[in-house]
């Protein structure tokens, strides 16, 4: 387990925890980001922003934020 | 009986036409639906349309042992319950499950059906449920198609279902409803109807097959054109220097583009108000007219141009997507100020003009970040207070006066920094929302919505800012004009007397005499004028200010009086900008308040530590 802050990019990855409060959980779940869905990185831009792809859709997570959600490279 | 094969059920072509028609007039015991087990998120599209019209569907998954070779696995239960229809694996070419889909059809001929309905968002499922309940009420009872899918289908503007929901009784009132709903849905939405519930049943479909659809991570999926882009766009290197080269074209175009029909329109209304004078003789009300209304208005409408082009040009950035891009690449930097990484952007527009800059913060989503950045915007030095130092630092500091300029668009900066970091500890405390976005695909945007944008956003302007400065300039001008008979935004005016009143206010600061009040007060009504009004009040041209004023100012409170005319008081339109984008009174009090204050503080700091040390 380790944070998206420091996954390479073009990996996938599988969202095992979300360390923030409700309201940020909330929100990225309405991004379809929670745990157990997969995500693709794009463009880590270290310590920039992370690009990545949830299905057809790309987001953006700013500074800080990558750091809070933990994943599992598959 | 075999359909002719097609993806969805509009009533546009004609093969989609002859399928829908067959299956809405014979309702049909069954319905197959055979999809390409490969591509579910594409050929699900038509199930799910027959399953919203009610219709007795099976479906085939066909080429499944293509699915297997890939390395797939679709969890048919799954499907089968969130669809509610049975699934029926096959794969045609080897005639492998033929039986139990013939075994499945006879089953399912007794199946108890209901419609599928997908959630369409709360603003159209309220429509459709109004609309539904009317259908309901008028409805033939002999038509076996459930209310909503018509009503859906209303929504859609789609031909045939209008022309059918015509022929009920009370049709007519039925479909001016759908059409009323259609319109307003299309105003809330900014994009047609159709597209936009079609998008829904994507959603709904993309959603379900994820659930339901496990494949193994590709080892190098292809990446999109946009996905490239964004490689270089938002390059850790390159992003910030890429970011700046576009701001730098958008200023240019707006500055260079703008600037001289900007001066075509100052001179037209110059022009106008001298027309207006000589027409109507020297009296009041030629005087309100020319030197109250069309001067005041003029100034206003002076930005319109650099407006335009502005909001042409970021209209232009957010609907390619690049805007959403930019506030990442500013992020960083941004955060450690306190503020979002969208706020950038309008405190680069306020170096141009406050007014653009105020505006552009309706692009931040946080209410606090945004009335933040429009509080602090009006520090960032606007080109409309470029004059005043360039005529003072021109005229005290003649061998600085480059370095003299550009400290003040420092200071500006620095005290905009200090005020949103103060401003959020007092009235927006916990942490900046974790910037988080959507990142749209790069698309080449219509040249339509590009300019609807634009004249949305630039007639709120003419109209709002237009109406609160004409309040403003006939106050100013009555203050100038009395008493009756006085020589106009003289001493013995109102407004001289004014400025005598507020003069000794500015003795600390050094520039006690009551023509640097009046320039200041006229300086609220657009920082232009402050340079104008000295020259009138010292009774000559602009070009011999830089000799009277040294009789007056000295190089510290001229130093002082700059500071002062950076921060104080924003100028009438931005005032109203403020008030019209934060929608309250208060936070316009407070940018007021607290800008005097600020600049007042600022001007008599300077000139009494300068007294001290010098």
């Amino acid at each position: 387990m380790c944070p998206l802050s420091i996954v390479e990019n073009g990996r996938e990855v599988e969202v095992l925890d979300i360390r923030g409060g409700f309201g940020l959980c909330q929100r990225l779940s309405r991004m379809r980001i929670y745990p157990g869905i997969r995500i693709r990185i794009l463009n880590n831009g270290r310590p920039g922003p992370v690009i990545i792809a949830v299905g057809e859709k790309r987001f953006g997570l700013g500074f800080g934020m990558a750091h809070r959600i933990f994943v599992k490279p598959l | 009986m075999d359909l002719p094969g097609t993806y969805s059920l509009t009533a546009y072509s004609i093969d989609e036409r002859i399928a829908r028609d067959f299956l809405i007039r014979e309702h049909p015991d069954v319905v197959v639906v055979i999809v390409d087990a490969t591509n579910l998120e594409r050929n699900l599209y038509l199930a799910v349309e027959l399953l919203e019209m009610g219709a007795n569907v099976v479906l085939d998954l066909n080429m499944m042992d293509m699915v297997s070779k890939r390395g797939w696995r679709i969890d048919l239960d799954k499907l089968s319950q969130v669809l509610n229809v049975p699934v029926v694996p096959t794969v045609a070419t080897k005639g492998e499950g033929l039986e139990q889909l013939k075994t499945t059809v006879l089953k399912a001929k007794d199946r108890d059906v209901t419609p599928l309905k997908i959630d369409y968002g709360p603003v159209v499922e309220k429509m459709l449920s109004k609309l539904t309940e009317l259908l309901n009420s008028k409805k033939d009872k002999s038509i076996n198609i459930p209310s909503r899918w018509l009503a859906i289908k209303l929504l859609e503007d789609d031909v045939q279902v209008k022309e059918w929901v015509q022929g009920f009784t009370g049709g007519r009132e039925i479909h001016e409803e759908a059409d009323k709903m259609r319109q307003e849905l299309q105003e809330r939405l900014g994009q047609d109807v159709e597209t936009y519930l079609i998008e829904r049943r994507y959603g709904f479909i993309s959603g379900l097959v994820k659930e339901c659809v496990q494949r193994p991570a590709a080892v190098e999926e292809k990446l999109t054109l946009s996905d490239k882009i964004d490689k270089v766009v938002l390059n850790r290197w390159l992003g910030i220097p890429l970011f700046l080269l576009f701001m730098w074209i958008t200023f240019k175009l707006v500055f260079d583009v703008g600037g001289p029909i900007a001066d075509q329109i100052d001179s037209l209304f110059g022009w106008l108000g001298d027309a207006a004078k000589h027409l109507l003789g020297e009296n009041w009300f030629s005087s309100l007219l020319s030197d109250g209304i069309i001067a005041g208005v003029g100034s206003v409408l002076v930005f319109l141009p650099n407006i335009l082009i502005l909001f042409f040009m970021i209209g232009f950035l957010e609907d390619c997507g690049y805007m959403a891009r930019a506030a990442f690449v500013m992020d960083r930097f941004m955060h450690a100020l306190g503020l979002h990484g969208k706020s950038f952007i309008p405190m680069i527009l306020g170096f141009g003009c406050n007014i653009p800059g105020i505006m552009a913060c309706r692009t931040l989503e946080s209410r606090k970040d945004r009335i933040l950045t429009i509080l602090i915007n009006p520090f960032m030095l606007c080109s409309a207070r470029l004059p005043i130092y360039v005529l003072f630092a021109g005229t005290f500091f003649p061998k600085h006066a480059g370095t003299v300029i550009f400290i003040m668009y420092a200071l500006g900066i620095v005290v905009a920094i200090l005020t949103g970091l103060l401003f959020k500890n007092l009235f927006f405390k916990g942490e900046v929302a974790p910037l988080i976005m959507e990142l749209p695909p790069y698309r080449l945007p219509t040249l339509k919505s590009v300019l609807l944008h634009l004249w949305e956003r630039s007639f709120m302007f003419v109209k709002k800012a237009g109406t609160i400065i004409m309040v403003g300039v006939v106050l100013v001008w009555l203050l100038s004009s009395m008493p009756p008979g006085v020589e106009y935004a003289s001493e013995k005016s109102w407004i001289g007397h004014l400025g005598k009143f507020f003069a000794p206010l500015f003795k600390p600061a050094g520039f006690g005499f009551w023509q640097a009040a009046v320039a200041l007060i006229f300086g609220i009504l657009a920082k232009e004028v402050v340079v104008g009004t000295l020259g009138t009040l010292y009774g000559v041209e602009e070009k011999g200010l830089n000799k009277v004023l040294p009789k007056y100012f000295t190089k510290l409170s001229a130093f002082s009086f700059m500071t002062m005319s950076l921060l104080y008081i924003p100028c009438i339109a931005a005032i109203g900008t403020i008030k019209q984008e934060t929608n309250s009174w208060k936070w316009t009090a407070l940018a007021v308040g607290w800008s005097l204050f600020v600049g007042w503080t600022m001007a008599v700091l300077f000139y009494q530590m300068g007294r001290i040390f010098a």
